[in-house]
């Protein structure tokens, strides 16, 4: 704590010092100047992404991590070589600028992004917050308001505190992430240029944010989705992106390799998203990526949107779970689980011919099944003579 | 340390606290009885009691804990942390009648919720309490700064209350020395009258 308020009052003394210059564009390349407040703003910011390196809920997977930092990359231009992208295992949707280039994608994002145009969209404008050092600004107004009491999260997490919990509260949420309207319209703007210069579908950030924003209408408990919590408006930004795009026109979705860099992960995102227990969100969230799916996403999305209605369990929600799993495990390539619940409802309906024969499909598809022992004694129970 | 484990340990202070009022004790090996359970332990423990539920360790939380969570009725976390309330309908609750899954589903999500990360159940098994049907897995979780830590869960239902014991130890050394005997432990788990 000693060693976090000594930072806390040298950043705080930098900042007075440097409070009256006017904040350039960063340069590729550039480093703060020594001693100065973005110096110590870098400082704390490198032992975060330090501890960042080491958390357990870092995402190592190197195609995964190429293919987005790949994207970035594309974005962010002669700036490519200033960032760091780490993918952060959060179900939530939310991406974030550090200003030392530390530039963090939950994958909650990467579970809602339908195509590559929308994931460039999103971290060109997290490039913008870092070309217009943006963060740098927020501190140095932070110091002479209230809100510095939110900057000194900043400062906790890079002075060696910061662990899990932190890392939702810092890295999304909290501090220095939270931009000023006017950066956020700054970074919505120059992001757009930035992707669509690329040649990504200029719509892109349209369907983003009208999605995001049925996401947050559709939520009936809990805090606002992180990136609600600063940013424009959404029916304003949603009118800002419109026009944008009218004006500019076309582009490339990038769908097939954003499919297929994600496709190894997606059960595991699905069920992410199914352990928030915000199962209003999660039926929508998961019915518009089974609206868009292609054929062969389709029983995945069939079968994780009946879970979040079996889940969900209000009136009505069981039969839509049992119509959806019946026809999950009738569409191509069906997620081995889709039998194991079709055969649950058969079960509970008291066919018991159909439940057998779902539970060996499901046995046979995942014989290391996690729950293998109990669908074999339901197995048994329903096949002993009576 | 992040809140949810500061949470974690404000409670478990509060409970070292709340058991100086019941009386910790050591349990040496042998038959155990608490709440309306009974069990045989080949290990020593420490026993920190609370209503409700107790925490038994033998190096120390950190090294090794075994909570014991009695009578968890529907509509109570999983933990015994709060009750459900109509505008949040659906954390880790416990409901009577729960399937094996969804019993295993919250109590990881509420080892989730407590600030463990990468938390995953296997082996999903049934696990007879003497007469009583009940539950079994295991578990790989990791801690905040990244320690991996291995586990094993049981659950039984008994007239509309789940009773819960959850194993946690770190992988390296002190899961694998213990692994057996809390295993044994389990299998001798019974309700008494």
């Amino acid at each position: 704590m000693r060693r976090v308020s000594c930072l806390l009052a040298a950043c705080f003394a930098a900042s007075l010092a440097w409070a009256a210059k006017p904040v350039a564009t960063a340069l590729p390349g550039q480093r703060p100047p020594p001693g100065s407040d973005e110096d110590e703003l870098w400082y704390a910011m490198e032992r975060a992404e330090r501890e960042l390196q080491q958390h357990p809920l870092l995402v190592r997977d190197p195609a995964l991590n190429a293919y987005v930092r790949g994207v970035a990359c594309r974005v962010a231009g002669d700036y490519c070589p200033d960032l760091r992208v780490y993918i952060v295992e959060q179900p939530w949707f939310n991406a974030s600028m550090a200003p030392n280039g530390m530039l963090v994608v939950w994958t909650g994002a990467l579970l809602r992004f339908q195509d590559e145009a929308e994931l460039a969209l999103v971290l060109g404008h997290e490039v913008a917050h870092f070309r217009q050092r943006h963060a740098l600004q927020q501190w140095r107004k932070a110091r002479n308001t209230s809100a510095v009491v939110g900057s000194i999260g900043l400062l906790a997490f890079g002075g060696g505190a910061g662990a899990a919990g932190y890392l939702a509260d810092f890295l999304g949420v909290a501090g220095l992430s939270q931009f000023s309207r006017d950066a956020e319209r700054e970074s919505d703007r120059l992001g757009f240029a930035s992707a669509a210069g690329q040649g990504y579908d200029a719509s892109a950030g349209a369907r983003l944010w009208q999605r995001m924003k049925d996401e947050e209408d559709a939520r009936s408990y809990g805090k606002p989705l992180p990136v609600f919590a600063s940013h424009p408006r959404t029916a304003e930004r949603l009118a800002d992106v419109q026009a944008a795009a009218q004006a500019h026109g076309g582009g490339s979705l990038g769908r097939p390799a954003y499919r297929a860099a994600v496709q190894p992960f997606l059960a595991r995102w699905l069920e992410g998203e199914l352990s928030r227990r915000m199962y209003d969100t999660s039926v929508r969230v998961i019915g518009d990526l089974r609206a868009l799916a292609g054929a062969e996403r389709e029983a995945t999305y069939t079968f994780f949107l009946g879970e979040a209605f079996r889940r969900r369990g209000k009136e009505g929600d069981a039969v839509r779970a049992q119509s959806l799993y019946e026809e999950a495990v009738t569409l191509p390539d069906p997620p081995a689980a889709a039998f194991r619940e079709h055969g649950m409802s058969l079960r509970a309906q008291g066919h018991r011919d159909g439940a057998s024969a779902a539970f060996r499909r499901y046995l046979a598809l995942a014989p290391e099944a996690g729950d293998a022992a109990f669908v074999q004694q339901y197995l048994s129970e329903m096949e002993t003579p009576r | 340390m992040t809140p949810s484990f500061v949470r974690g340990a404000v409670l478990a202070l509060a409970l070292t606290l709340v058991a100086g009022c019941g009386g910790n004790r050591l349990q040496k090996a042998g038959d155990a009885t608490l709440f309306d359970l009974k069990l045989e332990t080949a290990l020593d423990w420490a026993r920190i009691r609370a209503p409700r539920q107790e925490q038994w360790t033998i190096d120390g939380a950190p090294l090794n804990q075994l909570m014991i969570l009695s009578r968890i009725s529907p509509g109570e976390h999983v933990f015994l942390r709060a009750r459900e309330r109509s505008w949040r309908p659906d954390g880790p609750w416990f409901r009577a009648g729960m399937r094996p899954d969804e019993v295993r589903d919250i109590v990881l999500d509420g080892l989730r919720g407590a600030g463990w990360a990468n938390v995953e159940g296997r082996n999903l098994r049934p696990a007879a309490w003497g007469g009583a049907p009940g539950l079994r897995f295991d578990l790989d979780l990791d801690n905040p700064t990244g320690l991996v830590y291995r586990g094993v869960v049981t659950a039984a239902e008994r007239d509309g209350r789940l009773t819960l014991l959850v194993w946690i130890a770190p992988a390296e050394h002190y899961y694998g020395r213990d692994a057996e005997a809390v295993g044994r432990m389990f299998d001798s788990l019974r309700f008494v009258d």
